[in-house]
């Protein structure tokens, strides 16, 4: 049972499908294009997917990993598994792998974060930095051309939500509408680099 | 010709509502807008949440059927929640169809389906929001052309105001060509477009009222008619989130109390063939994991045996857990559930609908106490631990020994249980009866809401046995529910005057103001029970009498005259009942020979 990491992008109007909804997504996109995917044992079978920490509603990820279990998989298989998701949702690229399941893997993501109609500034830097050492780890934080860059730990806990709550409640914006949010990628933090790796 | 909506404007919205999800389009399924001036545009409206409108079989074939039209292209909207409502409201922006993200006042039509009378006050949210004039003659030439379907639409009185134009009876015989009038009308003036609706059978013109009655228009032969191979597939779980498939129309039954199966008759069947066909494609196209088989009483279904056989490879190949909505009360369809059931989860459903032999035989129903007790037995003995029961109150003639049959049913179902050392967990649903027009019980006055809840109450509070829950409808909304189902033109202002005080989504136990409702009717001096509670003579112009479904009036008075004194009216494929529909069609089905 081939078990394969895909590296996927979630962008434009789907992103405001929720997370809990793309392993349903995947799979029936999976069965349009006649994959066999592997089934759970049990008492209510479902399609064997693992999803990588939950990117939260309104948010662009460019690069998230997914594990999927296949009685088969071969190269075409990308190609004929996008060619039937909808508009937004496409695997970029698969690996076969074995190891550490994949929520152990992922203990780092990259946030950019851009105001709406405003720009960030050190304060709005200070408040998501102060929100991320305390409901996660923080790793790096920047602010260069009215974009904030955050490497943070910890993902299950701290995730985008947390950070637009405390911009708002610090009164650096209204909230959610205020502010466009990507997870640049999701990976291994690299401490000797000071960078997160890629899972593929 | 205003322009779509707002990249920026929209994420706005999206970032402060709940559910984001139903308002982004772009499922699997949906689009793509063709490209073209000359097509006949048309949206198709649901009055209720995008999670219950998806649910909805008959906008997935509508949607098929318009884009495979070369000339016309078909988008959906549905009601927006209250929390978006108000963002939109603040903002300025118009209700936008899911795929072209133009607002509804862009459309050349705007389609909307009357499933049930407590969704009307969201048929004026999707019009005021889309930029639409409330009130047809209201609107202009450069106004979409606002057409309603369903079986609202066969009682159109309290809603005709606000619609333009009316289609009785089923859309694949109706749509393609009211579709093609129009397209060949498009850009005329409004009152140009208006009579050539009102010239296409089964279209019901309001503003221009015919002489006689507007026949109901049928599609003849289902495996002949349009059938869709693609379903729009949701992006977030829907109240019925599966493939369905519309096995049969109409019901050979005759319950009395049933407007659906008085309303859609003659009976037309598909063959198994092309059920089966469809359900490949459909399983192919969709991806989805479960398919349901749609109709009033699936089990009657003459080919369901062999599609089963037909569909079990299929099924299992692809790990399809396959659905029948309504089980007969009997043995023979419990084993046949239990056949499909290789998971023995959940628990079987059952609609006795009253207590007594008696009363059953008033509404027709053709079940025995022999038949409950049957499937009550199969369904133990095959393993199952709960059933659920549904029954109505305040069916006409009922006494208190009908209630107390109800409780009787509910005892010898956890003691069939029992015997057959099964949990029998039995969960019980008592409906209010609401009188439907087009039925024999369409002159019966409805049971008022003090009768309702004093009868729901006297059932629960017989039931002594722990393992029986009862639970009662809100009479008051069934009550409005009665009130609007044979209500008159004058509803129209109570509809127009309720919604500008703030009602939404009176189907919602949590929306529902009833209180605001009995407001708008004392200011406005019209009394509801007048509509609901008052017996009708038989010899009364009825507001839905220019409305002809096939079934006769002679024929429904019939039935009554038979219910009152309980006698039963034989299942019309044992011979014909003279329902009205004899002589007028060759449908295969229907025994009139």
């Amino acid at each position: 049972m081939p078990r394969i990491r895909l590296i996927f992008e979630k962008k434009g109007w789907i992103t405001f499908v929720n997370h809990m909804d793309l392993p349903t997504l995947f799979s029936r996109a999976a069965r349009r294009a006649g994959l066999s995917q592997e089934f759970t044992q049990g008492f209510s079978p479902h399609p064997h997917i693992s999803l990588a920490s939950p990117l939260a509603i309104g948010v662009e990820g460019l690069s998230e990993p997914a594990e999927f279990w296949f009685s088969e998989w071969n190269d075409g298989c990308l190609d004929s598994w996008n060619a039937n998701l909808p508009d937004g949702l496409k695997f970029l690229k698969w690996a076969e792998v074995d190891g550490p399941a994949l929520a152990k893997l992922t203990t780092a993501a990259v946030y950019k974060f851009r105001g709406v109609g405003f720009d960030f500034d050190e304060h709005a830097l200070q408040v998501l930095k102060e929100e991320v050492v305390h409901s996660g780890i923080l790793f790096a934080a920047s602010l260069g051309d009215k974009v904030i860059s955050l490497t943070v730990g910890g993902l299950e806990r701290c995730g985008a939500g947390n950070m637009v709550r405390a911009l708002a409640e610090n009164g650096v914006c209204r909230g959610w509408r205020d502010v466009r949010i990507v997870r640049e990628i999701v990976g291994t933090w690299d401490q000797a680099d000071q960078s997160v790796l890629p899972l593929i | 010709m205003s322009t779509q909506i707002d990249g920026d404007e929209l994420r706005s919205l999206l970032s402060v509502v709940k559910r984001p999800s139903r308002y982004i389009g772009g499922e699997w399924g949906s689009g793509p807008v063709k490209e073209g001036k000359d097509l006949l545009r048309i949206c198709y409206a649901f009055p209720d949440l995008y999670e219950v409108g998806m649910s909805y079989l008959g906008y997935q074939i509508l949607y098929a059927l318009t884009k495979s039209l070369p000339f016309a292209d078909a988008e959906r909207v549905y009601a927006p929640w209250g929390d978006m409502e108000a963002a939109m409201r603040a903002s300025g922006t118009k209700l936008w169809a899911l795929e072209s993200k133009r607002p509804l006042s862009d459309f050349d039509v705007v389609g909307i389906t009357l499933q049930y009378e407590l969704s009307y006050t969201n048929v004026l949210t999707l019009l005021d929001l889309g930029g639409i004039p409330l009130r047809s003659e209201q609107r202009g030439d450069d106004d979409p052309l606002v057409i309603a379907g369903g079986p609202g639409a066969l009682s159109p009185a309290p809603v005709a105001p606000f619609i333009d134009a009316f289609c009785i009876g089923d859309g694949e015989a109706l749509i393609p060509e009211m579709l093609k009038v129009l397209h060949g009308v498009k850009g005329r003036p409004r009152s140009e477009r208006l009579a050539a609706l009102a010239a296409v059978e089964g279209i019901y013109v309001p503003q221009l009222p015919p002489d006689g009655q507007v026949h109901r228009r049928i599609a003849e032969d289902l495996d002949a008619s349009f059938y869709n191979t693609q379903m729009i597939v949701p992006n977030t779980t829907i109240v019925h989130d599966r493939i369905a498939i519309q096995v049969f129309k109409g019901c050979t039954r005759g319950c009395r109390f049933c407007q659906a199966g008085m309303i859609d008759r003659p009976v037309r069947e598909r063959s198994a063939a092309s059920v089966v066909a469809q359900l490949e494609s459909l399983l192919k196209t969709t991806g989805w994991e479960e398919a349901g088989l749609l109709s009033l009483a699936t089990c009657d279904w003459t080919q369901l045996g062999e599609a089963l056989k037909l569909m079990a490879p299929v099924l299992a190949k692809n790990q399809i857990k396959l659905s029948l909505p309504s089980l007969r009360v009997d043995a023979f369809s419990v084993n046949m559930a239990a056949e499909l059931e290789s998971i023995r989860k959940g628990g079987l459903t059952f609609a006795p609908e009253a207590g007594t032999q008696r009363l059953r035989d008033v509404i027709n129903k053709g079940v025995s106490e022999e038949d409950i007790e049957a499937a009550l037995d199969a369904t133990f003995s095959h393993g199952w631990d709960k059933v659920k029961l549904y029954f109505m109150m305040g069916l006409p003639t009922e006494t208190e020994e009908d209630l107390d049959g109800i409780v009787e049913i509910c005892n010898k179902t956890v003691y069939i249980a029992k015997k057959h050392k099964r949990r029998g967990d039995v969960n019980v649903s008592l409906a209010g009866f609401v009188p439907k027009p087009h039925t024999p019980f369409q002159w019966e006055p409805q049971l008022d809401r003090d009768g309702l809840r004093e009868r729901g109450r006297r059932v629960k509070g017989a039931i002594r046995n722990r393992k029986i829950s009862v639970s009662y409808h809100e009479p008051d909304q069934t009550f409005l529910e009665g009130v609007f189902a044979r209500g008159d033109s004058k509803l129209a202002d109570v509809i127009e005057e309720v919604w500008r005080r703030g009602e939404r989504f009176d189907g919602w136990t949590e929306c529902f103001n009833f209180d605001r409702w009995m407001e708008v009717f004392r200011d406005l001096g019209i009394d509801p029970a007048y509509y609901a509670c008052r017996v009708r003579d038989v010899n009364e112009k009825l507001p839905w009498d220019q409305i002809d479904c096939g079934v006769s009036k002679d024929y429904l008075k019939r039935e009554r005259e038979k219910a009152l004194s309980a006698e039963k009216t034989h299942d019309c494929r044992e011979g014909c009942n003279g329902c009205g529909w004899q002589g007028r069609t060759a449908v295969k089905g229907c025994s009139h020979a």
